[in-house]
């Protein structure tokens, strides 16, 4: 079970609002390559791994995703808080304020609410390491994408911690793929789907 | 009583203390001045660190926090919650 611990990974203290980053911003919360998505995935994936490494690792990341989903959604409060209604009337986070107000909603930046069509769980140790792998990889790429169109000292610190924790995360699943396969190559794993196992 | 009889035993003790720890604290969340929870939360709480300490002490870590074992990381070690055994 999971408890909650109050206070954030690292400090966020935004202090220009600003919609339109805002508007970006979210998609790291509830769109395809986002934070609720990746600790979904993970804490979904464990319950078929096989190897111990693996189910703690995927506890941990997917514990640590939900960190961070608490961290994008703490960006957007904060970029949207002191905003004017001319403000936002003038940015891309019109439409989303017609919708939801100042509320944080898990959905893209294009629109989309969240979609589990977003994630997968295979069921095979290799196929939902693999798709780990990509996850973190396109998750840092929307990441690259925000700091491309950011330019706020306060909250490119932020992301580029995310960022930077998409990456070591990559190098883990990594390395608990390798174990994985060379414990196939080994057969010592059964159940993994593959007709040497 | 094998090993495992007497970790189960001592997880359900941990468990059922902490259920009630989670109902106080919600009953709290709706009366923050009420002193008789405030009172019973305490005397819980105590409770719950003295059976934990002694669980991971006997069983290893509940929590990625305490690893006891200075010669590897017994957090990844099975049996997870979803496992029945």
């Amino acid at each position: 079970m999971w408890e909650y611990q109050k206070k954030l990974q690292i400090p966020i203290n935004i202090k220009h609002p600003d919609p339109k980053l805002a508007a970006f911003i979210i998609s790291q919360y509830g769109g395809p390559d986002g934070e609720l998505g990746a600790s979904m995935r993970y804490l979904s994936q464990r319950f078929s791994m096989k190897d111990d490494m693996a189910k703690g690792l995927l506890t941990d990341i997917g514990t640590e995703e939900l960190a961070h989903l608490e961290m994008v959604g703490t960006l957007v409060h904060q970029l949207t808080k002191n905003a004017t209604t001319g403000e936002i009337e003038n940015s891309p986070m019109a439409a989303y304020y017609i919708d939801r107000t100042k509320g944080v909603y898990p959905t893209s930046a294009s629109g989309f609410p969240w979609s589990a069509a977003s994630m997968a769980v295979k069921g095979d140790p290799i196929a939902d390491l693999v798709e780990d792998l990509a996850a973190e990889q396109k998750a840092r790429v929307t990441y690259d994408n925000i700091l491309k169109m950011c330019d706020d000292p306060d909250v490119t610190q932020v992301i580029k911690f995310l960022r930077e924790r998409e990456v070591v995360h990559f190098q883990r699943f990594g390395e608990c793929l390798n174990r994985i396969q060379e414990n196939v190559g080994a057969k010592r794993v059964t159940g993994c789907g593959m007709k040497d196992c | 009583m094998n090993n495992n009889m007497a970790r189960r035993r001592l997880l359900r003790e941990i468990k059922e203390t902490e259920f009630v720890l989670k109902e106080l604290n919600l009953f709290l969340d709706t009366h923050p001045d009420h002193r008789e929870a405030l009172e019973k939360f305490q005397k819980f709480e105590q409770m719950s660190k003295k059976l934990k300490s002694e669980y991971e002490r006997m069983f290893g870590p509940l929590t990625p926090s305490v690893n006891n074992n200075t010669e590897t990381w017994e957090w990844i070690q099975g049996p997870w919650p979803w496992e029945n055994r």
